[in-house]
């Protein structure tokens, strides 16, 4: 069965798009819910699915109540708008609305606030950050984006947290100080100057200005997460697909996972076999005469999935071998999975696959 | 098959888009090869950290710098770093001093901090590399739909305040070529599936809003085959319903039925996919496993199609 250890409070969902991971991160919290918790699926994908797998209209920065056929857990899911994720963590650490207004009417932010994937992985951040203080939730269930934009997201607070700590921000504070330990500040960012602009320059000093007062609570939070990632109540799912191409991206994500020290807890291989109700025997059978013009097709068909599942089934123990990670292995599903009820079922049929070292 | 005008698969920059996962790397790779055939210069262009062509062809890793992957095929990743510093040789002119100001430590915090740094970098390398002559088609594998549609959005999200200055350069140059119709064409790549269907469908409406991007074909992926023909599926469900209650090859002929209505489904998707959007199409049947005969199989099928 699928579940995360009882301690778990923050599960990362990562892998390449199109296998399936977004449904699964809907697919987990489900499950976490039924057994009790009161759980937040959080989607930091900027396109949609989590709502279409969840069957609701739509999704918003704040968490909605999805129902549940029992009454001993709840699920939450939420999309992070970046905007309103990121106006808000404004409002909040500035305590004074003028200020605020200040930071929200500044040119660069509201050109990067929405549109750009590091500003996607700093307002994600701030928004996992609130979400596992957030006393109304056991767990959180994070659907990172895609590949390279998911790790842009593991790597924000930490490339954040060095920004930050940094005498790069005294120089744009401070850049007609002409005190020796600056200069040396001056000097690169005259540099800059020339490779970004003057224009550029100016807006990033006056916006920084602006920003003075988040810098600490930032940076702290930052710091919090980092922690927080690598800390033993947090979980990091791989999601992939077992055809050879799906095990080469799962090995580099694995890789990526890894190098960052970050706990592999589990593996999911999605659409690794035919549904039970779907499934052939693997014995050769006769077929009666009215079939015989059908029976060389059928024989062929079931050679061929067959030989397709087995091929995956290896690829997995391989992977699970090479390492030391335990993984779950689903079915295709029969139909578009958009309701709680279907996403339960789904997950019942998963088996397990133990590393046999 | 679709026998689309060749036309805007012969332009220099082939940018591909739509959902992960829908096989837009294999694609890209197939086209690669058929232009490879064709005597062309094909350049695959991976960005960021993952790299699926050296997988695809089973050939080293490839890196910033242009490596045959396949007979006439090349590849490219553009990789943060070498990028950051082929921007400011752009603009400091000398290597050397280049190198120095991309590892100063406190301007890399910058640079690994700021949002757009990766798109800029990004877009001017592709520029750099269109400028080059040498390469033809250029084959841009951008990641899942989020991300593109980020990335084609960067040029007007900076243009806001660069009045001049060497980002304004960058912005414009990229601008150009976006907007260029005989040097650059956008792709988008789906599969028959709902959910990938619904997200195509978002994404193309967006693409669309930006009357300044050039659209070129849908690529639909991955169409599962047709097993039976429809007699066929028809006494399957007949025997299924009656006859073949219960007996041995029952099994067999629930896995026909599951097959094709999985066929059945994608039939819908793909006709949901014609309503909404308006390019022209080309359609992949589903392959088997091993990714050498996937490229082989589809960039057949682009031959036959007379994409040249």
């Amino acid at each position: 069965m699928i579940a995360l250890s009882d301690d778990c409070r923050l599960a990362f969902c990562v892998g390449v798009g199109g296998v399936g991971k977004t449904t699964f991160a809907a697919a987990l919290g489900l499950g976490e819910a039924l057994r009790g918790k009161s759980v937040l699926v959080l989607t930091a994908d900027p396109a949609r699915r989590l709502a279409d797998a969840l069957g609701i209209r739509g999704l918003s920065d704040q968490a909605s109540d999805i129902p549940l056929p029992t009454t001993s857990g709840e699920l939450h899911a939420a999309m992070l708008e970046t905007k309103a994720s990121a106006d808000e963590i404004i409002r909040r650490a500035a305590h004074d609305e003028a200020r605020a207004q200040r930071v929200l009417d500044n040119r660069i932010y509201q050109a990067f606030s929405n549109t750009l994937a590091r500003s996607h992985a700093y307002a994600a951040m701030e928004r996992v950050h609130e979400a596992v203080h957030d006393a109304r939730y056991d767990l959180v269930v994070v659907d990172t984006p895609p590949a390279q934009s998911s790790i842009e997201i593991l790597d924000a607070p930490a490339r954040l947290v060095s920004f930050l700590d940094q005498r790069v921000v005294r120089w744009f504070l401070q850049a007609s100080d002409e005190s020796p330990q600056l200069r040396g500040g001056a000097i690169a960012q005259g540099l800059l100057r020339i490779v970004a602009g003057q224009s550029l320059v100016s807006a990033l000093t006056e916006f920084l200005t602006e920003m003075a007062f988040l810098r600490e609570g930032f940076s702290e939070r930052a710091k919090e997460v980092q922690d927080l990632m690598r800390s033993p109540s947090t979980s990091f799912v791989l999601v992939s697909s077992a055809d050879s191409i799906g095990m080469e991206a799962a090995k580099s994500v694995a890789a990526e996972v890894r190098s960052r020290d970050f706990a592999l807890a589990h593996v999911v291989f999605n659409r690794t076999f035919i549904p039970e109700a779907a499934r052939s025997s693997a014995d050769p059978v006769s077929y009666p005469k009215r079939l015989a013009a059908l029976a060389s097709k059928l024989e062929r068909m079931r050679a061929l999935l067959t030989s397709e599942e087995e091929q995956k089934r290896s690829n997995i123990v391989a992977f699970c071998d090479e390492h030391g990670v335990g993984a779950w292995s689903l079915p295709e599903a029969r139909r578009p999975l958009g309701d709680p009820s279907a996403l339960a079922a789904w997950i019942e049929q998963a088996r397990s696959v133990l590393p046999r070292t | 098959m679709h026998a689309p005008n060749g036309e805007p698969l012969t332009r220099q920059v082939q940018f591909f888009t739509g959902k992960g996962g829908v096989g837009k790397s294999t694609i890209l790779a197939a086209l690669a090869t058929a232009a490879a055939r064709a005597g062309k210069q094909p350049l695959i262009v991976e960005l960021g950290t993952h790299t699926s062509s050296s997988h695809l062809f089973h050939s080293p890793d490839v890196g910033y710098q242009p490596s045959e992957v396949a007979p006439g095929v090349h590849a490219t990743r553009v990789q943060f770093e070498p990028a950051l510093i082929d921007y400011i040789t752009s603009r400091l002119k000398l290597r050397p001093i280049a190198s120095l100001v991309a590892k100063n430590s406190s301007l890399r915090r910058l640079f690994l901090a700021a949002p757009g740094v990766d798109e800029i970098v990004t877009l001017h390398r592709v520029a750099q590399l269109a400028a080059d002559q040498r390469w033809g088609p250029i084959l841009v594998d951008l990641e899942s739909t989020g991300h593109a549609l980020m990335f084609f959005d960067l040029p007007s999200v900076l243009e806001v305040f660069l009045k001049d200055g060497p980002l304004r350069q960058v912005v414009d140059s990229a601008t150009e070529l976006l907007a260029d119709p005989q040097r650059c064409a956008i792709h988008i790549v789906t599969v028959p599936e709902p959910l990938a269907v619904n997200e195509t469908i978002h994404l193309h409406a967006q693409l669309r809003k930006r009357e300044d991007l050039h659209l070129g074909y849908l690529f639909i992926n991955r169409v599962p085959r047709a097993w039976l023909d429809e007699d066929e599926n028809q006494l399957v469900d007949h025997e299924l319903a009656g006859a073949s209650v219960g007996q041995p090859w029952a099994p067999d002929l629930a896995l026909a039925q599951y097959l094709a209505q999985r066929r059945q489904t994608a039939g819908k998707c793909i006709r949901g996919l014609h309503h909404d959007i308006d390019l022209p199409t080309m359609t992949f049947e589903a392959q088997d496993e091993s990714s050498a005969t996937i490229i082989a199989g589809l960039s057949d099928a682009i031959e036959r199609a007379g994409f040249r």
